[in-house]
């Protein structure tokens, strides 16, 4: 078991540009020894090159990286304690499993027989026992993923950094692998770093998740709050589905402020979570998941409600997913069981969420 | 069998009777009992004997064959660098250049790189006293000018297709820049070097026309005295020796094209 | 790509060996053999004149000359042997395109297990000896040659016909040496075509022939000018098939450069001839790239 201690990531300010592009903007981050920490982020955020900075593969522009207070700048990816995991899995395809699994060790200069043991060792844990002899052209996709596991964990780094480590594997796989993957960390204690793209991956894995976007990190948090407390409306409408509504501050109470939407001449309420002077612009944000469709009773005091037309119904098996059209043509979600039947298209509803679902967003 | 498939099938046919027919012919009359190539006058396979005695050929043999291996040795070490080199470099404005200049030799026209290899020996010769003469040295230096280019094209196609990310998981897992090359990239490109040495081999082995500017007085290559032979005419020994030449290149060619078709490295889809 | 620190300066170092030899060996006599164009004519060892001479006075003198220039532009043999070259080379990319064309196509249509086999079999033929596979075409060729053989044994023919020595040999023997050059690339563009676009267009209402014409051939152009770029530039300057299989008046500008050099001992006119195929090469390959272009998609 590793050092509980160890494996703490101090990432200051980091930038790194390639020509006019900025792949990584001023990035401060923290990872705690022993989490699990995914970076999400669309395509092109920045999160691979994070994790290659990270590694040493590349050298920085600007800011310092330091690996339990000691800082890396200057020391080459082969001395880090720190191993990756790569999208392509990177396994030598002239080495047998047993090879892969083994080249990191015999880099150490261990012996042969300590060695032999620990590649043992490692195989059963990610259950490819008997596969020692095998080359990689003749394994499968997730056999060569956990190869590639075995592999990196077996050096026993402080910190793993898995590059979109499920994005190869097909449903079924990436589900029981998501388990295993994260069955193996508690045990081992090692601090895991994930980039994916993959939404419910993250929200699956991460102790923390941190959103990216264009080299920047812009929330992290533990899911819940990234999801129910949006720093921005790129976060509320990244991860997971949002809906925003655009407005002006109108006044407010102690724990209370009122918006004004620009969509009709409707004042909403939300919770006050932070400072907003009257007449500044800001952004509703609610989950479709908390709009209902109103029936036939009032709704009580602490309901937003707003009126629209039913545009469609969209069936998605576990619920139905309903598209409203507000006065000036922006589109509300809302959700309901499947079990019930949804009004015809066309007819005029009101929907509504409780106050206390509503997020305010300045940016 | 539609019509169109009868076309192709014929047209292989052709291709590869067109393509063989000569070689077997030069093999078949390689045993004419008959002096006149050509006319066939029994079975016989005294020209292979005769082969054997004849010292200009096998001294000439011999000449080549230091050469061909010398030349594809230095062009193997210097075409990998450069594919090498080619292949890291990140995008910048000499990389186009250096390219053309790396591939150039092989578009050039073997009379002008032999007749100005040879104006480069003379010049230096005038002027520091060396090259001293011309033979196996100037020939190999030029040879080595043009197998360079040809290793560094068919290392190069290995190249591109390797997963970029293997020499970085090999640093990653504590292996330093020169013990990653080492252990994983050398190891996987090394059917391509093969393939490169044995191309270089049999690039040099044939070359008659830069040989012949190059070379000087008591330094003859067997393409040039293959050459000076048949200009004036058939010859049954040559027919021996093109039998004997060919059947030994078909064999290391082939072997070494199963070679590479089998090594792992490459992306290759599933069928 | 791996970017990690120093390996830009590995790359550079890698690169120095073979940049400096190619500078030394290869660009270095292009430019000498420049220079040596411009030198004057002389019956002396080597047999040309320096370019920079201190006469008897001390003063130093440029002794550069244009008359080879002018000799190659005045007389008519070069002009010949330039038209000779294109000509010839042209033709024969042509001739290799129509028999390579079917080839490679058969191959991609062949069996999965019977294309490489079938790849290596056109190739083979070109690592044995080029030298001797000419030298078996003028066997075949000759008057006793298998060829006029067997023309007469079938009665297609009375005497024995002239193959040998003409330009038609010349045409057959760089068809024959180049024409794995042509199958492969064209391989190559071939089996990276779209399978289920003939399909679509079948099931548009084309023939099979159409559907040749209007998708395949317009697909495989990238692959029929690699192909005859591949052929033609290099034959350009062949020498060993049209001095073997050629007659006298197969003028190509190889042969002459040889005959110059070798026969006449004329090194400076040998390096204005030089200059000149450098010029016609250099001409083609530009055109090349220009093709090469046009046809990317963009």
């Amino acid at each position: 078991m590793t050092d509980p201690e160890a494996g703490a990531l101090a990432v200051s300010g980091l930038s790194k540009r390639y020509g006019a592009e900025t792949a990584v903007d001023d990035l401060t981050l923290d990872v705690h020894a022993g989490e699990v920490l995914c970076l999400l982020g669309a395509s092109g955020c920045g999160k691979s090159t994070l994790l290659r900075l990270i590694a040493g593969l590349e050298t920085p522009d600007a800011g310092s990286i330091s690996l339990d207070g000691q800082e890396l700048a200057g020391t080459p990816p082969h001395l880090r304690a720190i191993n990756m995991m790569f999208q392509s899995y990177a396994l030598f395809p002239h080495l047998s499993v047993a090879g892969n699994v083994a080249y990191g060790l015999k880099r150490e200069g261990l012996a042969r027989a300590e060695i032999r043991r620990r590649v043992h060792d490692a195989l059963s844990m990610v259950r490819l026992d008997g596969l020692d002899a095998r080359k990689p052209h003749q394994l499968s996709g997730g056999q060569r993923q956990r190869v590639a596991l075995a592999r990196a964990l077996v050096k026993r780094p402080r910190v793993l950094l898995l590059d979109e480590p499920l994005g190869a594997l097909d449903r079924q796989l990436r589900e029981t692998t998501q388990l295993e993957l994260k069955r193996l960390q508690r045990e081992l204690g090692i601090t895991f770093v994930i980039v994916t793209h993959d939404q419910d991956e993250a929200m699956m894995l991460g102790d923390r998740i941190g959103i990216m976007e264009r080299g920047r990190l812009v929330q992290i948090g533990p899911a819940r709050e990234v999801y129910e407390k949006p720093a921005n409306r790129f976060v509320a409408e990244f991860l997971g589905a949002a809906n925003i509504l655009a407005g002006t501050v109108r006044a407010g109470g102690a724990d209370r402020v009122e918006i004004a939407l620009n969509a009709g001449p409707l004042t909403l309420s939300a919770p006050r979570s932070a400072p907003c002077a009257d007449g500044a612009p800001v952004w509703l944000a609610v989950r479709p998941e908390h709009v209902s469709l109103a029936s036939g009773d009032a709704p009580g005091p602490a309901w937003n409600t707003l009126s629209g037309t039913l545009m469609q119904s969209v069936y998605t098996g576990a619920s139905w997913v309903h598209h409203i059209s507000l006065a000036d043509d922006t589109v509300v979600r809302a959700m309901s069981r499947s079990g019930q039947a949804p009004p015809a298209p066309r007819s005029a509803v009101t929907v509504g969420w409780p106050i206390d679902c509503t997020t305010v967003l300045t940016s | 069998m539609s019509s169109a498939r009868r076309f192709q099938r014929a047209a292989l046919l052709l291709g590869l009777s067109f393509l063989y027919l000569p070689i077997v012919s030069l093999v078949f009359y390689s045993f004419n009992a008959s002096k006149l190539v050509s006319v066939w006058g029994g079975f016989s396979t005294r020209w292979y004997g005769e082969l054997l005695h004849d010292r200009a050929i096998l001294e000439a043999a011999w000449l080549s064959l230091r050469i061909a291996a010398v030349n594809a040795t230095c062009a193997v070490v210097l075409g990998t660098a450069a594919a090498l080199g080619l292949a890291r470099t990140p995008w910048l404005g000499g990389r186009a250049l250096l390219r053309g200049l790396v591939g150039a030799p092989l578009v050039m026209p073997e009379v002008i790189m032999g007749l100005s290899t040879l104006l480069l020996f003379v010049a230096l010769e005038s002027a520091i006293g060396w090259p001293a003469g011309r033979g196996l040295l100037t020939i190999t230096l030029a040879h080595i000018t043009f197998s360079m280019a040809f290793v560094t094209l068919v290392v190069q196609s290995r190249l591109a297709g390797q997963d970029h990310a293997l020499e970085d998981a090999a640093m990653d897992l504590g292996a330093s820049p020169l013990v990653a090359f080492l252990t994983v990239t050398l190891p996987l490109l090394a059917p391509a070097v093969i393939a490169g040495w044995l191309l270089a081999f049999t690039l040099s082995l044939d070359d008659l026309v830069i040989a012949s500017f190059v070379s000087g007085p008591g330094a003859t290559t067997l393409p040039m005295l293959i050459y000076s032979r048949v200009r004036l005419g058939l010859s049954p020994e040559v027919n021996a020796l093109a039998a004997v030449v060919i059947g030994l290149a078909m064999s290391v060619i082939g072997l070494a094209g199963w070679l590479l078709s089998r090594s792992p490295g490459q992306e290759r889809g599933r069928d | 790509m791996t970017r990690a620190p120093g390996a830009a300066r590995r790359a550079r170092l890698l690169l120095l060996p073979p940049y400096l030899w190619l500078l030394v060996f290869f660009c270095l006599p292009c430019l000498i053999a420049f220079k040596i164009s411009l030198a004057e004519q002389l019956i002396a060892q080597p047999p040309y004149g320096p370019l920079i001479d201190f006469g008897d006075a001390g003063r130093m003198q440029i002794r550069a000359t244009l008359e080879h220039y002018r000799f190659l532009l005045a007389d008519d043999l070069y002009w010949r042997a330039l038209l000779g070259s294109v000509r010839i080379a042209g033709v024969s990319a042509l001739l290799c395109l129509l028999l390579g064309y079917p080839m490679a196509y058969a191959i991609t249509r062949a069996p999965r297990v019977w294309r490489l086999p079938l790849l290596m079999a056109v190739v083979l033929p070109f690592w044995t000896s080029f030298l001797l596979r000419v030298y078996a075409w003028m066997g075949l060729l000759g008057r006793d040659g298998l060829v006029n053989q067997l023309l007469q044994w079938s009665g297609l023919s009375d005497t024995p016909l002239v193959l040998l020595r003409t330009e038609a040999a010349v045409y057959l023997g760089i068809v024959y040496a180049y024409l794995p050059f042509m199958v492969l690339p064209l391989y190559a563009n071939l089996e990276k075509h779209d399978r289920s676009l003939l399909a679509a267009a079948a099931d548009l209402g084309a023939t099979p022939l159409r559907a040749f014409l209007t998708v395949t051939l317009p697909l495989s152009l990238p692959g029929i000018s690699a192909g005859l770029a591949l052929v033609f530039i290099p034959a350009l300057g062949e020498f060993v098939i049209p001095d073997l299989l050629g007659g006298p008046d197969t003028l190509m500008l190889g042969k002459v450069l040889w005959d110059e050099f070798f026969g006449n001992r004329a090194w400076p006119l040998a390096a204005a001839v030089a200059t000149a195929m450098l010029l016609l090469v250099a001409a083609a390959v530009a055109v090349r790239a220009c093709v090469e272009r046009m046809l990317r998609p963009s």
